[in-house]
């Protein structure tokens, strides 16, 4: 209870807010920016925070955290280049509502779903830390393989027009995902000898050539000088009743699912956000908005991905093991101050444990006003001319591309994506499922042959590990769902058709 | 049906209606189907070559990406059919603005590489200006002298100053 | 119009023709004053991303060296390429000893594999500034009380637990090789890619034994979930001191994973003695064994002489197990 007091005395300090506030502006800004995300920014971070005592260093990396997660969706949705990996969902539908005048309606939307998500996950780690932290344990190599051929499955949602040309990229994009050295063996697989390749393909160069730089290609073709889409008012963050109202099952859906998937290590933001678009899809009543601009569309990815910090927390504070790049950076800066993570910390530290857990859920709010000042900034990029904006995507692009491993080589390759994009996008190919299997490939990959030495060949670990049959089961079903409605619908049509022949043609 | 849609939307000029745009997707899309049957192909010789896996139960490193390339291939020949068969699965109706595009990829690949010998930020800068005067627009060199600076001064004084990157 | 956008591009070309000349006289290097070393600012290549312990080790020497040594020093993260970018990195580099890298052991794991496309006597080795050993970790509630009755179970069934560890064919994996070998048994190795996860499958119970750093899995071994048996250090861990080593219980095991600095071949004695006395007055200080003690590293302080002596055998057994194991021709 003491600890409880002192925590919140911290967090409503001077001092507290100010590091809030300060952590959550850094944290919009450097998400915001292509190519760097949260683990950059708190390790930017951590020689500032020396000085800080751990309570208010642990608070401003949460913020930083908290608000680079939303940060990730304001570049994604005004120059379709999404500033983190997390953020690649909501490029889709947040660029294509940018394009149609609405930007300001999809930040607002962003910003609320990710506030709803952040305080989501923040209050399933302060209610359920310890019974979650068991979830974690129970994913065994099996279960994680499940769990991405789960993802997979929603390729056939992100296809748009065409079921076999999101197939082909989603292919195309698997064969990406091998590129490397290889999980299990260790052996350099396609990587022609550049060692630039041994850890893969980089996903975000893939990200930002395919989104972006396409997206600047295709904006020089508009032989007309384009007048400055947006005509929104100025800076009104709060979302009309009516977009609650169409909202709030996808943020809700979409907090829940990155609570989870943010407690497992090595699944974050950057799946848990398309798990959860498709989720919110799939219960739509108007799934083909997706992909033009809906509502959801942003509301879901963004909430998951918020939602992923309190998520990825849990395993942090319960067991003392980060479950993510960025949680391990806090470690980190836990162990400078002489502490280290684990459940001891409950006892050892209660303060330290309170601020994080209430700080959570506090920097979500923090970041929602912090948020909302730079909305009168981002109106007016959209209202730059389109040069300026398609030049804008290209040299984000090609910064960040570089800061992601000071690379030069990852800028050439960045490159090479968006020509690759740009062809894909002037033959309607989806390129969504692309970066799906990409991200999915190496999950899928290097866990089905975890399973399966460990199980030492045996195929029945997949069917035995209850986790594993849950999720194989749910991707069955996933996938024969649209299948049974594709065939009624065409059952449906075939009535329609045969109406026509007979009727008059409207 | 569904694809007909899909080739409407996105592009702001209505495709020219009856077969003419109809046979340019055909080229479009069998050139496609045709690339990505010689990728998947390739692949699939090349997983061949990757060793044999040394960890009791372990499929090897070749077993994944054999599996993708059998896969794409399936896939592949069967958006091959489809193109085959007149169906219209979407593309390009209007032509590509060749110049413009290889332009503007074109300066930008000149930036990166000679990033090398005058600086990043430099040739961002440069580059950027340059960029913006392939737009139509009014008043095109103030905007690209603005565009240049300020893309200088972001690269230069954020990403290099401020966030200490190691920019060439 | 085509004057104005003439005279501006050429303008243009002039003004940056002029920066780039004035950039370059400042960055060309400087002759090599030993005496004066360093004359311009130090960079530390860390072949990392920012964030990871090699990291928090390269910038605390970065802190250490501008405050006791009074050096100017920059931190660049080189990741990729499983060290070969950051290697690269101050091999294109003059051996003027301006470029310093920050790297591990898995140095010799990538020549071994090779991954890194350089040898040992590309590099002079300066010091071995952090290390920290392997051991055999199992669940509290496990039967094994002693690496012996761990032994004698795999002898009788062989490959019969799960043993795993952080990455395939690494340094943990070279442990157990070592223990195999010691032992005479057999076993398999499930490899995870991060070290937080192998302390998440040992308590999932997805694997039976672990191969790993005393620290990844802190809060469990301090509060008696996880059972070390057996450590890899010479004498007995001052952080650990109720775990046995491995040499204490009759098997010949020593490693450890170090961190260290190099600069390249060819740099020049005298600037090298003036790096290694900065990195004496860094090791003798206050702060340093501080920030040793938290981040439970031992320091092996190894001398240039001893660090290569010691990478030259590292490399040939390791040599030894990746053919082994098939991981290296």
């Amino acid at each position: 209870m003491d600890g409880i007091l002192q925590s919140l005395g911290v967090i409503f300090s001077f001092s507290g807010l100010a590091v809030l506030i300060i952590g959550a502006l850094l944290g919009i800004v450097i998400g915001a920016l292509p190519g760097l995300g949260p683990s950059i920014g708190l390790s930017l971070l951590i020689p500032f925070t020396y000085n800080l005592g751990p309570e208010l260093s642990m608070l401003m990396m949460i913020s930083l955290y908290t608000s680079a997660e939303y940060g990730g969706s304001i570049s994604a949705i005004l120059l379709s280049t999404p500033g983190t990996a997390a953020a690649a969902a909501t490029a889709i539908d947040g660029y294509a509502m940018a394009r149609k005048g609405k930007a300001n309606e999809a930040i607002s939307i962003s910003l609320t779903a990710s506030t709803v998500g952040g305080v989501f996950g923040g209050l399933a780690l302060l209610l359920l830390a310890m019974p979650l932290a068991s979830l974690a344990l129970k994913f065994g190599p099996a279960g994680y393989f499940a769990v991405g051929v789960f993802g997979l499955t929603s390729v056939a949602a992100l296809s748009g027009g065409s079921l076999v040309k999101g197939l082909v990229c989603a292919a195309f994009g698997l064969a990406l995902a091998t590129i490397g050295i290889d999980p299990i063996a260790g052996t350099p697989r396609f990587t022609f000898g550049l060692f630039e390749l041994y850890e893969g393909v980089p996903f975000l160069a893939a990200l930002i050539g395919l989104f972006a730089v396409s997206e600047a290609l295709v904006m020089i073709e508009n032989r007309v000088a384009a007048a400055p889409v947006i005509k929104d008012k100025v800076g009104h963050v709060f979302m009309s009743g009516a977009l609650w109202k169409e909202t709030w099952r996808s943020m809700l859906s979409g907090s829940v699912i990155g609570t989870l998937l943010g407690i497992l290590p090595g699944v974050g933001g950057n799946i848990a956000c398309w798990v959860a678009r498709d989720y919110a899809r799939a219960r739509d009543p108007h799934p083909e908005e997706y992909g033009h601009g809906s509502a959801n569309g942003i509301a879901a990815p963004e909430a998951s991905n918020n939602a992923t910090v309190g998520g990825a927390l849990v395993p942090l504070l319960a067991l003392g093991v980060p479950g993510s790049p960025t949680t391990a950076i806090m470690v980190g800066a836990l162990i400078m101050h002489g502490l280290h993570p684990g459940p001891q910390l409950f006892t050892e530290a209660p303060s330290l444990v309170y601020a994080i857990l209430f700080g959570t859920i506090i920097a979500s709010l923090v970041q929602y006003a912090a948020g909302s000042l730079f909305l009168p900034l981002m109106a007016r990029v959209m209202r730059l001319p389109d040069a300026v904006i398609a030049v804008g995507i290209m040299a984000f692009a090609v910064l960040g591309a570089f800061a992601i491993r000071n690379l030069m080589f990852d800028v050439y390759l960045m490159l090479g994506f968006g020509v690759v994009g740009y062809l894909m996008k002037k033959l309607r190919f989806p390129v969504a499922p692309i970066v799906l299997a990409m991200v999915l490939g190496y999950l899928v990959e290097s866990n089905y042959r975890t399973a399966l030495v460990s199980s030492q060949g045996d195929y029945m670990i997949f069917i035995t590990d209850p986790v594993s049959l849950l999720f194989l089961v749910l991707s069955l079903v996933s996938l024969l769902t649209p299948l049974w409605r594709a065939l009624q619908a065409r059952r449906a049509r075939r009535i329609d058709v045969d109406e026509a022949a007979n009727g008059t043609v409207r | 049906m569904m694809n007909k849609a899909s080739a409407v939307s996105n592009s702001n000029l209505s495709p020219a209606p009856g077969g003419e745009a109809i046979r340019s997707h055909f080229w479009q899309n069998l050139v496609a189907a045709g690339i990505f049957l010689a990728w998947n192909a390739s692949f699939l010789i090349m997983s061949f070559a990757l060793p044999p896996g040394h960890s009791r139960g372990d499929v090897g490193p070749g077993s994944l990406p054999m599996q993708v390339s059998i896969f794409g291939l399936i896939v592949s020949t069967v958006y091959l059919i489809q193109v085959l068969r007149g169906m219209d699965l979407g593309g390009s109706s209007d032509k590509i603005d060749v110049p413009r595009v290889a332009g503007l990829l074109g300066l930008f690949i000149a930036v990166a590489l000679s990033a090398n010998w005058i600086g990043l930020a430099l040739c961002l800068g440069i580059g950027t200006g340059v960029a913006t005067l392939l737009f139509p627009g009014q008043k095109p060199f103030v905007r690209a002298l603005a565009t240049g600076v300020g893309f200088w001064v972001i690269a230069y004084g954020l990403f290099g100053k401020l966030l200490e990157l190691p920019l060439p | 119009m085509t004057i104005n956008r003439r005279t501006f591009g050429t303008r243009m070309a002039g003004a940056a023709l002029g920066l780039a000349l004035a950039l370059s006289s400042v960055a060309l290097p400087a002759p090599a004053m030993a005496a004066g070393f360093p004359e311009k600012s130090v960079t530390l290549v860390v072949w990392a991303g920012a964030g990871g312990a090699l990291d928090t080790y390269g910038r605390k020497l970065a802190e250490l060296l501008e405050k006791e040594s009074g050096w100017s020093v920059k931190v660049d993260n080189r990741p990729g390429g499983s060290g070969a970018v950051g290697v690269s990195q101050i091999m294109t580099q003059p051996a003027d000893g301006y470029n310093i890298l920050v790297f591990t052991g898995t140095l010799t794991f990538g020549i071994a594999q090779g991954l890194i496309p350089f040898e040992l006597k590309d590099f002079r080795m300066l010091r071995a500034m952090q290390s920290e050993p392997s051991s055999l970790a199992v669940l509290s509630d496990s039967p094994f009380k002693s690496v012996d009755d761990f032994v004698k179970y795999m002898k009788e069934n062989p490959s019969g637990l799960k043993v795993g560890g952080h990455a395939p064919g690494g340094f943990h994996q070279y442990m157990l090789y070592q223990l195999m070998k010691s032992g005479g048994f057999e076993s398999g190795w499930i490899p995870h890619d991060a070290s937080g996860k192998v302390t998440l499958a040992l308590l999932g119970k997805h694997i039976d034994a672990a191969m790993m750093t005393p620290s990844t899995g802190l809060a469990q071994v301090k509060n008696g979930d996880i059972k070390l048996l057996g450590v890899s250090t010479d004498k007995r861990s001052e952080f650990l001191p109720d775990v046995p080593t491995f040499k204490e219980q009759g098997y010949d095991i020593e490693g450890a994973v170090w961190r260290g600095i190099a600069v390249k071949a060819g740099t020049p004695d005298d600037v090298v003695t003036s790096i290694q006395a900065a990195v004496d007055k860094v090791t003798a200080s206050a702060d340093w064994k501080k920030f040793q003690t938290e981040q439970f590293q031992d320091s092996p302080n190894w001398n240039e002489e001893e660090f290569t002596k010691r990478a030259e055998s590292d490399l040939s057994s390791q040599l030894e197990f990746l053919k082994a194991n098939g991981y290296a021709q």
